[in-house]
């Protein structure tokens, strides 16, 4: 099975999976990623995807990935990260208290229903650039009935507990015990939206996470940077996720294929 | 020598119509004056959303004390009444509307009468389309309209500046509590009406008392709140009275221009900013409205708005596009309409 995906910074863990695995296995993975919000300067004719600039090209010489793919020879796309993460329901939580749930509005936040939470993250998500990146790439011709996965950007570290000053709404959320209804409805409102989209969601998995909304330890320490995988991400980085986690995202994405 | 001898052009409709634009550079001469990064809160009819649309994308602070929570497209945010006006209280049509809901906000009360119930969602009868699919628990709508006056309270201390649209004289009540609601409950859904909901229209007296009362309510708590009123140009949609929609129309708006005159003339720090005129008898454009005959022109918004940034040399607008994802206007009274076909 040929594979495409593209993405950001979070494609890195993949990529250092794969590399592990590219030699025994049967399937071709091809990456077409740029850090920060995902690939944003590309050009599409027919059924071609290419980088829409030098500067774009270069970037992708770099990391000796290829900068011109046709996606009629790959039988399934998959968009990772790109801004589809959960940071997107954080930043809800951050600003709103959804009324009904339990934790305690001391903050004196506005007052949100669940509906509107739900309608605010979709939006979130569809103009995402992984959610843009999507509908790009559904709308090519031929290939709507070619399965497309979406994998999220994984939830933070569990290493962001002893940070001063990043994450805080994550642990307010843990905090105040709505930690599982965040992360059910992350999962919930992202599988209905990319559902729409022609998509379909791959939630992190249970096992890769702690509190419901972290990621542990294992899965985070010595995570390489996408620009350069030689190099271990700098020590505040509470964001990136390792091998052992890309491992498991690549099982998950060649379970979703039947691959 | 006449007394009229004197008088500036402007004082003249032969001279105004000689001159550019009818000379609209003179029409308005504001004693409300605003500067940029000053805070301005808006409310009103609808039309007061484009006023609110125009202060936006100018220097000054527009007041947005409920926005939409982050991620939230601009149509979307539409839909639950975010980003229409300062707070999410949707359109206030009435003076009643208007008093009661500033005195709700300093009493922090929520009136029984405007909790709603249908097919076990709830709604805030005070604001019903505020929440499309309604609320999942009567409590959540009490916690949710108590979230609401909290932040009414906040938009009144802080605003420097208060813009309202005077939209309509006819209004539905309460007969018991003499809660005033936005619109006729029964037409917002059948299963809100009840035997007690009656139509009351206001005349000239009522509405300079609700507007007075409104004022030194609000000022006891900012003495320094100025306020800037506007007449909205948009005909009713329907009149209750049963008779008919133009002449009801013509007196409502009538009433409203006369109440604002006499509140401006009576008391400090209230001005009035002619943009009904401008729209209605303008003699330049007589074509003021859209197909309907009820929305007015984008063109005609934007010389109104012209008009008044003219008059405030401190304010400048700092974007002139229009966002490619600008949403209509959130006209309630189209129910009205809808109710009848």
């Amino acid at each position: 099975m040929k594979i495409f995906v593209t993405g950001n910074s979070h494609s890195a863990c993949l990529i250092e999976a794969w590399k592990q695995l590219q030699d025994s296995s049967p399937h071709q993975i091809d990456f077409f990623v740029r850090g920060g919000s995902g690939v944003k300067d590309y050009r599409i004719d027919g059924t071609r995807i290419e980088a829409g600039n030098d500067d774009f090209r270069g970037y992708l010489a770099r990391l000796g990935l290829r900068d011109s793919f046709d996606l009629a020879e790959y039988d399934a796309r998959v968009v990772i990260g790109a801004e589809v993460s959960p940071f997107l329901m954080i930043a809800i939580l951050n600003k709103c208290h959804v009324l009904g749930w339990p934790d305690p509005n001391r903050r004196g936040a506005q007052e949100i229903t669940e509906r509107c939470l739900q309608a605010a993250l979709a939006d979130g998500l569809r103009g995402a650039n992984g959610g843009q990146m999507v509908a790009a790439l559904q709308a090519l011709p031929g290939l709507g009935a070619r399965p497309m996965l979406v994998v999220p950007q994984p939830f933070p570290s569990e290493r962001l507990r002893t940070m001063a000053t990043a994450g805080a709404g994550f642990l307010r959320a843990i905090r105040g015990r709505i930690a599982p209804l965040a992360a059910a409805g992350f999962a919930d409102v992202a599988s209905r939206t990319f559902a729409d989209l022609g998509a379909r969601f791959l939630p992190q998995p249970e096992d890769t996470t702690v509190d419901f909304i972290l990621t542990p330890e294992a899965f985070t320490s010595r995570a390489k940077r996408l620009i350069d995988l030689d190099k271990v991400q700098p020590k505040g980085d509470f964001l990136h996720a390792n091998a052992a986690f890309g491992a498991r995202i690549l099982d998950q994405i060649l379970g979703a294929l039947d691959a | 020598m006449s007394i009229y001898s004197d008088l500036p052009d402007r004082c003249f409709w032969r001279r105004c119509l000689r001159s550019p634009r009818f000379d609209f550079a003179e029409i308005y001469q504001p004693t409300v004056t605003i500067e940029a990064g000053e805070p301005i809160a808006t409310a009103g009819s609808c039309f007061a959303q484009k006023i609110g649309r125009e202060l936006k994308r100018s220097d000054a602070r527009f007041l947005d004390l409920e926005p939409a929570p982050p991620g939230m497209s601009e149509t979307t945010a539409t839909g639950f009444g975010y980003g229409l006006y300062s707070a999410r209280y949707g359109n206030i049509y009435t003076t009643a509307q208007l008093l009661q809901l500033a005195e709700d906000a300093f009493s922090d009360h929520v009136r029984e009468d405007t909790l709603w119930t249908k097919d076990g969602a709830w709604f805030d009868g005070l604001r019903p389309r505020i929440e499309p699919g309604g609320f999942a628990r009567r409590a959540d709508v009490v916690t949710a309209r108590r979230s609401h006056l909290r932040q009414v309270r906040r938009l009144f201390t802080e605003a420097s500046v208060f813009v309202f649209t005077l939209g309509l004289t006819e209004r539905w009540e309460h007969a018991e509590t003499g809660t005033v609601y936005q619109l006729c409950p029964a037409t917002v859904d059948p299963a809100f009406g009840a035997p007690e909901h009656r139509f009351h229209n206001t005349g000239v007296s009522e509405v300079v008392s609700e507007l007075t009362r409104f004022i030194a309510l609000v000022r006891a708590y900012t003495p320094d709140l100025r306020f800037l009123f506007t007449v909205s140009p948009v005909p009713l949609a329907a009149t209750a009275t049963g008779g008919h929609v133009l002449p009801a129309t013509i007196r409502s708006k009538s009433v409203l221009r006369a109440a604002v005159d006499e509140v401006v003339t009576a008391l400090p720090g209230c001005d009035y900013f002619p943009s009904y005129e401008i729209a209605t008898a303008n003699p330049l454009l007589r074509d003021a409205f859209d197909a309907g005959q009820r929305e007015v022109k984008d063109e005609v918004v934007a010389e109104i708005m012209t008009t008044f940034f003219a008059a405030h040399p401190g304010l400048s607008r700092t974007r002139t596009d229009i966002a490619a994802e600008e949403p209509d206007t959130v006209c309630d009274e189209i129910l009205l309409d809808a109710s009848r076909t």
